[in-house]
């Protein structure tokens, strides 16, 4: 709307006289004003009495006067004759000549209000009309109605925000219940029936001679029956504390309060600094304390110094974990980088790298005494052979604790069989695989334990001696039992020679002649030495069972069977075109390089067996087994992994105690016998009041809400 | 009800003359443990010895209430919490939960956490930790009812220096209490020649079936007879079924089933010239190695046989079952072992154990370790966790005939008329055969060995008849009652009997690794995945690969970028579609190429168009 108003023309057409002029003034303002009201208090009122400080009523003045000083020349010039023409024409029928007959002048301007209330100031009759207006300056102005569409989408917009900001007060419940491991109906819960004993108590008389002895105890005791929790005992003793008693009390809670108050302060205080040297120098004073405390447990308590040491040990191991002191870190590059001239930055770094060589430091775990000593010897001995000696936990690290004298022989020999075993395989000579076959068959000896022969020679030889005895007495029992099969008994007695005859009973037990004669020497053939695998006793043994086996050679058959499963396996595909590239004939062979395969075995698929020269490990599908496994996966898993991590434990009152099958086993919905499931309630899941009210009161009521209503509605939504 | 198993108890002398062998026989006892006892602190002696791998259930319901793992639980704690004053003045003088050993629930752990994990969405995450939560708590409560297993398991200890093998069973029966004593005895049967025995999973009772014909079941411990005939035919072996009340007798010519009266109940002709026979318990399969060379599993619940494998090696008489996963072990005459399931017609694995022909294969009860010997007088242990490398080896003088794992590790060959019995230093170590833990001699050739399950008694079949001789430490201590109740009565044994069979495994499931179950079949799971998307045309789990480029001007705000990925997504798809739809044509035009045209073309067939 345009902020300007015309003047009435007829303010303009006549002159009045000053009163009268007055009254007319009024009149219009009272006519302007309702109009303005009419126009819906939409019109914007802008003071603009500086700009125009002549008053509307002055300047009419001048210009009517000279108005009438041209028409009166124009009228006498008109008499001359020639001009009358002129009378009755118009020259201009511009801006000057309104539609209305009234002249446009001053159309520039704008009413402003304070001019009219300025002149309406003197009239104690305009009260009412200057309160309107000043209520019509502090309104805003309203904008248009929005149209249909858009009206309803905003509705629409606010009933689905709150429609789902009172539904989503359920989302909790919802998603509570979905991973809830039983849904017990119906919901509502009654109200837990422990009633007190007393309650309980307060109806109840002792009839039986023995409730009654049991009431008398009580009341012996001066125990509470029926009136509840405190002894009179109790409620003496709770008596008992005086008023200073209780003052002294609460000072020193008071105190303490106070001082924990300063101290948490305090370590707040701390907290915040950001000087790392500051926090260097803390960390510096703590472990120094720390030390001098260790060292003064030492003395005092060393149990408990031990454990403190553990400790230090433990945090120890943790910086070696943490990559804290590589050089790989930001600080350390930029250390490095300011290295060249910075020689503070150069003291950081080596200290750095100087810590770091002390964390990496290996340790040297001496075993402490001689039993342990051979307890780990034990050990060692149980995980001789390859492969197993890493499983025994308790063992020092052998990488660890072995020197540099130690040969590093047996080590490299697993690997070193499995190599010749295939170069041979190819060369087809059966005769070296044999003995590295056998040799891997044997077990073998733990580099520890052999050291420790090496140190102390005299046990070993002594050893050794029972060693070939036994062998030699094993042998002629051998060929001995072979002779005198039918009379196993009489040849013991005879061999032997002495039989003490202790008891009747001794003659079912016969173990003395038993463990001379049969089992060898102790200690002999579980672990064999390198040494005695080489000497003849050993040889010996080694031909005799060679020639009970000549006619069947085992291990040539069992390599040819496996190289058949292996090539089974193999996509055995000959892609030689024979003639191609060589000269053809009879006899000619084509070429060992064309004849190389060239369809490789995918690499993952690696057998099973491929290390392993003395197994054969098929490597077929077992169908059949597969038919009960899972073959697809359910829906959160996107990888058969993560199934398989919730299937592994088992569920079955095999494998569980009683309690934890039932836990497992525990149906997913319990409901009564009888009882009607009602759909869920506010109340049920501990909201105070039905949040569907709102919603139907949204429903009830959609239209008659302004858009600020709309507004206030959103934030309420926000909220 | 006592089980004298592993602790004897010492019986004074009843004479004061004879020398005080009391001193030189010590078996080791313990104090048992108590809950609220730490575990360092309270016994001085040594360290207390790993009971069962196997959760036995705990037999009365206790109440135990939910806690977490109590991380300290081997320091000993000064002070316990105070406990709270009940309203009658009575404390509770075990306050707070239970606590259970860290190292004991790990013991029960199922889930191989370190195995990398995909990294998990929220929803998997939540169902993973839901899962590793629960088996968390299955595991403590496994925990805490070990301490419902009352016995203690011991070993029979010389004193300084001297060697238990010395000891007589002479010895160790005036050393034990009457009860135990009892469980040494001896058939003398040397009429009808070398005897099998049998022992059946409760331990009760025992079947014995001489070579010639003498078949006898009976209640060992009370020493019953249940029956006892002679079937006039070469008896190869014996073997009870699922309970006592069932026997299977591999004779001359076919396998027989008796009853527990003695009363033929089947003779199964597809089984004929049976050599060995194994019963799996949870499958309900017997195995049986012929002279002929098939290894065939008969089911005995329904009475079919399941599988008949040839084993392609000469006749089969060494068998023996691996209870850990039910795979039978076969010897063979060319030094090797074969591993079978009856699901895979060839042997799961083949391992080259001896330079001569294998005479005796035993397993474990852990599955862990296989004892062999051969013709080479070599007795070897196995390690069976997927290497199969020979742990241990032993020249022997004769050369082991017979092998047999105790439910405690103890591992007993039987050498001409000779038991030796060895053990290791712990439950999951293997026996080592340096030293005999205990020896025997019987008075002919050993022809079977078994120990008896949760009794110290180790059962020997020989030339002469029977021997039960007492082994301490061989068996389990703890029994489960709802499992191998040696004190049930004929209404449990059947109530047993029909849970059992309810919970009977499938003889497909077979395999070396028996938790393969708990694991996804991946090939078919990534054929399944394959065949659907051939048919839809395209892969829809696949990743979008294409990134929009970023462009000025406003023009890269976020719903422009989608649309234009969404474009190019579309673009892809629409051209794969289309792509298999020419294929699909191109396919059927060369189907209607390549057939034979029914009638000849005519020249009015333009005009039918």
């Amino acid at each position: 709307m345009e902020p300007k108003m015309r003047q009435d023309p007829s303010l303009k057409s006549r002159a009045f006289r000053p009163r009268e002029r007055k009254q007319a003034a009024t009149m219009n303002v009272t006519r302007n004003v309702e109009g303005l009201l009419a126009l819906s208090q939409q019109e914007q009122l802008v003071d603009m009495s500086n700009s125009y400080p002549l008053s509307a009523s002055e300047d009419e003045e001048d210009s009517d006067g000279e108005r009438k000083c041209q028409k009166l020349l124009e009228a006498i010039s008109a008499l001359g004759g020639k001009n009358r023409w002129k009378l009755a024409e118009r020259s201009e029928a511009s801006l000057k000549v309104s539609e209305f007959s009234v002249s446009s002048e001053g159309s520039g301007e704008n009413l402003v209000l304070s001019d009219l209330l300025g002149a309406a100031k003197k009239l104690p009759l305009l009260t009412v009309v200057k309160k309107q207006l000043n209520r019509v300056r502090s309104k805003k102005t309203v904008e248009t109605p929005l149209n249909k569409e858009e009206a309803e989408r905003t509705l629409r917009e606010v009933a689905f925000s709150r429609a789902s900001h009172t539904l989503s007060k359920w989302d909790p419940v919802v998603v509570k219940n979905r991973q809830a491991e039983q849904l017990v109906f119906s919901m509502e819960q009654e109200p837990s029936a422990v009633a007190p004993l007393e309650h309980m108590f307060s109806g109840w008389k002792a009839r039986t001679p023995l409730e009654q002895d049991v009431l008398n105890l009580l009341h012996k005791n001066r125990q509470p029956v029926t009136d509840p929790l405190l002894t009179p005992v109790e409620k003496a003793s709770l008596k008992a504390m005086s008023l200073e008693e209780a003052k002294i009390h609460r000072a020193e809670l008071q105190r303490a309060r106070a001082l924990q108050s300063y101290y948490e302060a305090r370590a707040r205080r701390e907290k915040k600094i950001k000087s790392k040297k500051y926090h260097k120098i803390v960390k510096k004073g703590k472990a120094k304390k720390a030390q001098k405390e260790c060292e003064h447990l030492l003395k005092a308590n060393p149990n408990v110094a031990l454990e403190e040491v553990g400790k230090i040990e433990k945090a120890r191991m943790m910086e070696r974990m943490s990559l804290k002191h590589q050089d790989g870190g930001k600080w350390a590059k930029s250390k490095a980088k300011m290295a060249k001239f910075d020689p503070e930055a150069r003291q950081a770094r080596q200290e750095q790298l100087a810590k770091n060589r002390v964390l990496t430091q290996k340790l040297q775990v001496p075993p402490e005494s001689e039993e342990e000593q051979e307890c780990l010897a034990e050990v060692a001995t149980l995980f001789a052979s390859e492969g197993m000696s890493d499983l025994s936990d308790n063992a020092p690290n052998p990488w660890m604790s072995r020197g540099d004298k130690v040969q590093t022989e047996p080590e490299q020999l697993p690997e070193l069989g499995a190599h010749e075993f295939s170069k041979s395989e190819g060369d087809g000579r059966p005769v070296v695989v044999e003995d590295i076959l056998w040799k891997y068959c044997e077990p073998r000896e733990f580099p520890r334990k052999r050291s420790e022969l090496n140190h102390n020679a005299k046990p070993v030889d002594r050893q050794t001696d029972k060693d070939s005895n036994s062998l030699k007495v094993l042998s002629e029992s051998m060929a001995l039992s072979q002779k005198l099969s039918h009379q196993p008994r009489k040849h013991e007695m005879s061999s032997v020679g002495i039989v003490k005859e202790k008891r009747e009973k001794q003659q079912m037990i016969d173990l003395q002649n038993l463990l001379s004669i049969k089992t060898p020497a102790v200690k002999s053939l579980a672990v064999p030495t390198i040494e005695e695998l080489e000497g003849e006793v050993e040889r010996d043994h080694r031909q005799l069972i060679k020639e009970a086996f000549a006619g069947d050679d085992v291990i040539r058959d069992f390599l040819k069977d496996k190289r058949e499963a292996v090539e089974a396996n193999e996509p055995n595909l000959d892609l030689t075109l024979p003639g191609w590239g060589e000269w053809v004939g009879a006899g000619l062979k084509s070429s060992t390089k064309k004849r190389r395969p060239l369809l490789k075995t995918p690499e993952g698929s690696q057998r099973k067996d491929k290390n392993l020269p003395n197994v054969i490990v098929s490597e077929k599908r077992n169908i059949l087994m597969a038919g009960h496994q899972v073959q697809v996966l359910p829906l959160p898993f996107t990888h058969y992994q993560q199934f398989e991590r919730t299937i592994q434990n088992p569920v079955g009152a095999t494998w569980n105690t009683q309690r934890a099958f039932q836990k497992l086993t525990i149906p997913k919905v319990s409901t009564k016998p009888g009882h009607i499931i009602k759909p869920i309630k506010a109340e049920n899941v501990g909201y105070r009041s039905s949040s569907r009210s709102d919603l139907s009161m949204l429903q009830s009521n959609p239209k008659g809400l302004s858009r600020r209503d709309y507004k206030q509605m959103r934030t309420c939504a926000a909220d | 009800m006592v089980v004298l198993v592993g602790e004897m108890e010492m019986v004074p002398k009843p004479r004061s003359h004879a020398p005080a062998k009391k001193d030189r026989l010590r078996a080791k006892r313990k104090k048992p443990r108590r809950y609220w006892e730490q575990e360092s602190g309270a016994s001085p002696g040594p360290p207390p010895k790993k009971r069962s791998s196997r959760p036995a259930r705990p037999r009365s319901s206790q109440v135990l209430r939910r806690s977490r793992i109590s991380r300290k639980a081997q320091v000993p704690k000064p002070e316990r919490r105070k406990p709270e004053q009940t309203l009658s003045g009575a404390q509770d003088p075990f306050p707070g939960p239970a606590p259970a050993p860290l190292e004991v629930s790990r013991k029960f752990r199922r889930i191989d956490k370190s195995k990398p994990l995909p990294s998990p969405k929220s929803k998997t995450r939540s169902r993973l930790e839901a899962a590793e939560a629960e088996e968390e708590e299955a595991s403590v409560r496994a925990a805490r009812s070990e301490l419902l297993l009352a016995e203690q398991p011991g070993f029979l200890e010389g004193e300084d220096g001297e060697d238990t093998a010395k000891i007589l069973q002479a010895d160790i029966v005036e050393a034990v209490d009457i009860a135990s004593a009892a469980k040494h005895f001896d058939l003398n049967l040397r009429q009808f020649g070398p005897y099998r025995l049998n022992y059946s999973r409760t331990g009760r009772h025992l079947a014995l079936g001489g070579r010639r014909g003498h078949v006898a079941a009976l209640d060992w411990v009370t020493k019953q007879l249940m029956c006892e005939i002679n079937v006039m035919e070469a008896v190869r072996d014996i073997q009870f079924l699922h309970s006592e009340a069932l026997l299977a007798v591999a004779q001359n010519r076919w396998l027989y089933i008796y009853d527990n009266q003695g009363i033929e109940l089947h003779c199964v002709r597809r089984c004929d010239r049976v050599t060995r026979l194994e019963f799996l318990p949870f499958h309900f399969l017997l195995a049986t190695a012929s002279e002929t060379g098939f290894l065939t599993y008969l089911d005995v619940s329904v009475g079919k046989i399941v599988a008949a494998l040839n084993a392609r090696a000469g006749r089969l008489s060494v068998m023996a079952q691996n209870p850990y996963n039910a795979v039978i072990h076969l010897g063979h005459s060319n030094g090797t072992v074969s591993l079978w399931s009856p699901a895979v017609k060839e042997p799961l694995a083949k391992i080259l154990c001896h330079r001569g022909g294998i005479r005796a294969v035993a397993v474990d009860s852990t599955g862990t370790y296989m004892a062999t010997s051969g013709l080479d007088h070599q007795l070897k242990i196995f390690d069976l966790r997927g290497t199969y490398q020979p742990l241990s080896a032993r020249t022997l003088p004769q050369g082991a005939g017979h092998l047999a794992f105790s439910q405690r590790g103890l591992l007993v060959a039987g050498m001409g008329d000779v038991v030796s019995i060895w053990k290791g230093p712990g439950k999951a170590s293997p026996p080592s055969l340096e030293q005999p833990y205990l020896t025997h001699r019987l008075s002919g050739h050993v022809h079977g060995l078994q120990f008896c399950p949760f009794e110290d008694v180790l059962g020997v079949g020989h030339s002469g008849g029977i021997t039960s001789m007492l082994v301490p430490g061989a068996a389990e201590p703890n029994f489960d009652g709802l499992e191998n109740n040696p004190y049930r009565s004929r209404k449990q044994r059947q109530e047993w009997e029909v849970k059992a069979l309810l919970e009977k495994i499938p003889a497909e499931l077979i395999c070396l690794d028996p938790r393969a179950l708990a694991e996804v079949d991946v090939i078919s799971l990534e054929q399944r995945k394959k065949e659907r998307i051939e048919r839809l045309g395209y892969d829809p789990d696949a990743k979008a690969t294409f990134q929009p480029k970023l462009k000025q001007k406003g023009r890269s705000s976020t719903a422009s970028l989608v649309k234009r990925r969404r474009k190019v997504l579309d673009k892809e798809h629409r051209d794969k579609v289309r792509q298999s739809l020419e294929e699909q044509e191109q396919q059927q035009q060369q189907q209607e190429k390549t057939k034979p045209p029914g009638t000849r073309p005519s020249a009015l067939d333009r005009f039918v168009h």
